[in-house]
């Protein structure tokens, strides 16, 4: 081990204890994936499970960029909705259920990405309010229709900010800050939160694909067979995850 | 050790901010604005055409952005202009072949060339041309 070598780990290791990275609880099956290597991933508009009736436009604007930023072609998401529903296929639950071959097909595209919004709501609780927004991803083969790579992510914020001075002015401020919240609460960040840590945590997400750095160098990671490194012995990996899916409300920054 | 490097690079990318492939700018605000009132299609192109210009710029436009934006520009009915944009992205990525060749067939107006950098100035002239079509 030459020192350069050295300094990089030294300084990875302490990125790593920052808080950014998160340990994979358990690997995800990958050879479907890597044998089929998509290029491209067509994006349709999701299923909504959640009363909000808003949540499915907002969901679908936020969903290209952490694809892409994977590293895939994205089509253009606005663009095939509008073409499916010319088509008939308006109602996402029929984009769904149609056969994913000939979805793919009729776009030129290597997979189709589904999402089903399972929660997108705000609850007012003693003096905060919750958001919570929570989502299935499920990517098939546009060849086979097979499951190339499946997660679900749920993310919860809280207005409650904890800190916010004692007595009658502090819970003033607090019953405020949750009533804003309450009335129009901020579902776009947590969305994108949520989008960011499916596609990409390690073990879980989805390997890089043909457009980034690492397509190609993540087996490690994104394998079936992953490297023995990658195990629990390395000390950096014991770094605890702050983020995990079901976590309580985050209170502050 | 090599493989250590590595996994540890890809875990400090993966977890932390975005990687920034592409400049994306306002992309998410401006389809969920313009979902919402369809009526404002003009301020969806020119937010589209901003993100395509910076984009340019920095040779980091987002896969489907230029489509996205010649469907902005069909629907705003400069189809010239949005056939050219259609052609951008047929000639950038690979993978949108199949769908931005329909597409260009839908214009009716393919210049059989696929040059990909027609002028923009032509093209606003061209829209112009057209006169009240995006009202």
């Amino acid at each position: 081990m030459n020192s350069l070598n050295k300094g990089l780990l030294l300084v990875l290791t302490a990125l790593m204890a920052t808080g950014c990275a998160t340990t994979p609880p358990e690997l995800t099956d990958y050879s479907a994936f890597r044998a089929e290597d998509p290029h491209s991933v067509l994006i349709v508009p999701p299923i909504n499970n959640a009363v909000d009736v808003d949540a499915p436009a907002f969901y679908l604007s936020t969903i290209s960029r952490p694809v892409g930023e994977r590293g895939y072609y994205v089509f253009p998401v606005h663009m095939v909705k509008t073409l499916l529903e010319e088509d008939g296929l308006s109602d996402a639950n029929l984009v769904h259920d149609a056969d994913p071959t000939l979805l793919a097909d009729l776009f030129g595209a290597d997979s189709v990405l589904y999402v089903t919004i399972q929660r997108w709501d705000a609850q007012y609780i003693v003096l905060s309010t919750q958001v919570t927004v929570q989502f299935d991803y499920v990517l098939r083969s546009g060849e086979t229709g097979d499951v190339l790579w499946e997660e679900s992510m749920m993310r919860t914020y809280s207005s409650d900010t904890g800190n916010s001075g004692g007595g009658l002015a502090g819970l003033i401020v607090q019953a405020v800050a949750a009533a804003v919240e309450k009335a129009s609460p901020n579902y776009v960040p947590l969305a994108q939160q949520a989008n960011a840590q499916a596609t990409a945590q390690a073990g879980q997400g989805v390997p890089a694909g043909k457009y980034h750095p690492m397509y190609g160098q993540d087996g490690a990671l994104f394998g079936q067979a992953p490297d023995p490194v990658a195990d629990a012995k390395s000390p950096a990996v014991e770094t605890s995850a702050p983020s995990e899916p079901a976590a309580p409300p985050v209170t502050d920054e | 050790m090599r493989n250590l490097i590595a996994v540890m690079s890809l875990a400090v990318l993966c977890g932390c901010a975005p990687t920034g492939l592409y400049y994306w700018g306002d992309y998410e605000q401006a389809l969920y604005a313009y979902t919402k009132q369809p009526g404002e299609i003009d301020a969806y192109v020119a937010s589209l055409g901003a993100i395509v210009e910076e984009g340019e710029a920095a040779d980091k436009v987002p896969p489907g952005l230029y489509a996205e934006y010649g469907f902005a520009l069909m629907s705003a009915g400069r189809e010239s202009e949005a056939l050219t944009y259609f052609e951008k992205e047929r000639d950038k990525w690979p993978e949108a072949e199949k769908m931005m060749g329909l597409m260009i067939d839908g214009t009716g107006l393919e210049t059989g060339g696929g040059e990909a950098d027609a002028a923009p100035e032509s093209a606003e002239i061209a829209a112009t041309q057209q006169g009240s079509a995006a009202e």
